[in-house]
C-alpha cells in the first residue's frame, strides 16, 4: 500500500509509529512561570497571580492564579449608611436642645457618649470589611476553593479539582451590574452537589475565559 | 436600709439624668466589648484560612484595637 494514501488525523511516520495531531494549548500562557505576579491590594476584588495571598493546606507547589472576590462596588450601600450616620451627632447636637430641652447631661459624658458612637460605626464597618474581604474564591493551578462568608459567626469551603469541571458560565443581570462589569459565575462540577459559585464577582466574562481555559489545559 | 430609703435611692437615681445616661451607657459597652471580642477571635481564625501578607496582621490588631478602645471608654464611663 503506497504511504501517501494514509490521510487523516493519525499519521504514520517512517518508523510505522503514529503520530497525533498536536492539541490546541489555549492555557499554556496561564500557567507559564514568567507571567507577571501582582500584588493584591486591601480593596482588590480581582487579581491574576497574586503573590502575596496564600491560604490554608495550599500544596508547596501551588500556585494561586486567581483572587476573586465581590466587586467593591457591592459594598456601598454600607459605606454610604455608615457615612450619613456618621454625621448624625453633630446635626444632634444643634438640634438636640432644641427639640429635647429637658434632656441635660454634663458634658463630659456626652462626649464619650458621642465617643462610643463613633466606635460602633467603626465596628461595623470593620465587620462589614470583613465579611466582604472574607468571601473569597481562589483558582489556583489545581482547583478552586471558594470560602463563603454568609455572616462573621459561619464561614463554609468549598473546594473543586480543575479536573472534575464541566462546565463554567456566567449571568449578568440588570442595569447596574452591566454598568459596573460584575456578575455571577458559576462552576459546574462532575460532583452532584459541588458546584462552586461566584456572585457577584467583578469581569464574570474573564473568569469564565481564564477558568474554562485552566479547565481545559488540565 | 428599709423600703423608704431603697425607694428615696431610686428615686434620686431616676431623677439624675447623668447617672441613667452613665448606667446605660454601661450596659450598653459591655455588649459592645463582647461584639468587638468575637469580631476579632473570627477574624483572627478567617485570617489562618485565607493570608495576605502583612494586611492579616493589619486587620487583626485594628480588630483588637477596637476591643481595647471599648473597655478604655468603659473605663472612662466608669470615673466620669
Amino acid at each position: 500500500m503506497p504511504e501517501d494514501t494514509l490521510k487523516g488525523e493519525f499519521v504514520l511516520n517512517k518508523d510505522g509509529k503514529a503520530e497525533t495531531a498536536a492539541p490546541n494549548k489555549p492555557a499554556a500562557k496561564l500557567l507559564e512561570h514568567n507571567h507577571t505576579h501582582n500584588s493584591a491590594g486591601i480593596f482588590s476584588s480581582l487579581c491574576e497571580y497574586p503573590h502575596n495571598i496564600s491560604f490554608k493546606h495550599q500544596d508547596e507547589d501551588e500556585e494561586v492564579v486567581l483572587l476573586i472576590r465581590r466587586d467593591f462596588i457591592t459594598n456601598l450601600p454600607w459605606i454610604l449608611s455608615i457615612f450619613l450616620l456618621g454625621l448624625l451627632p453633630p446635626v444632634l447636637l444643634v438640634a438636640g436642645p432644641i427639640f429635647f430641652p429637658f434632656i441635660s447631661i454634663s458634658p463630659a459624658l456626652s462626649t464619650l457618649a458621642v465617643a462610643f458612637y463613633y466606635l460602633v460605626l467603626a465596628g461595623f464597618a470593620l465587620l462589614y470589611y470583613a465579611i466582604w474581604y472574607f468571601n473569597v474564591g481562589l483558582v489556583t493551578n489545581k482547583r478552586i476553593v471558594d470560602l463563603d462568608v454568609p455572616n462573621i459567626l459561619v464561614n463554609e469551603t468549598s473546594e473543586a479539582a480543575l479536573e472534575s469541571i464541566a462546565d463554567v458560565s456566567f449571568t449578568q443581570v440588570g442595569t447596574i451590574r452591566s454598568i459596573f462589569n460584575y456578575g455571577d459565575v458559576f462552576v459546574q462540577t462532575e460532583a452532584i452537589r459541588n458546584n462552586l459559585e461566584f456572585d457577584r464577582a467583578p469581569e464574570p466574562n474573564l473568569i469564565r475565559k481564564i477558568i474554562g481555559d485552566l479547565a481545559v489545559h488540565e | 436600709m428599709n423600703l423608704e430609703d431603697i425607694l428615696n435611692f431610686i428615686g434620686q437615681l431616676s431623677s439624675n439624668q447623668d447617672i441613667l445616661v452613665k448606667i446605660a451607657l454601661i450596659l450598653v459597652l459591655l455588649l459592645f466589648t463582647l461584639f468587638t471580642l468575637v469580631l476579632g477571635r473570627q477574624i483572627s481564625v478567617l485570617t489562618h484560612l485565607i493570608h495576605q501578607v502583612t494586611f492579616s496582621s493589619v486587620l487583626r490588631g485594628v480588630a483588637y484595637i477596637l476591643t481595647i478602645l471599648s473597655i478604655l471608654l468603659i473605663i472612662a464611663v466608669i470615673f466620669v
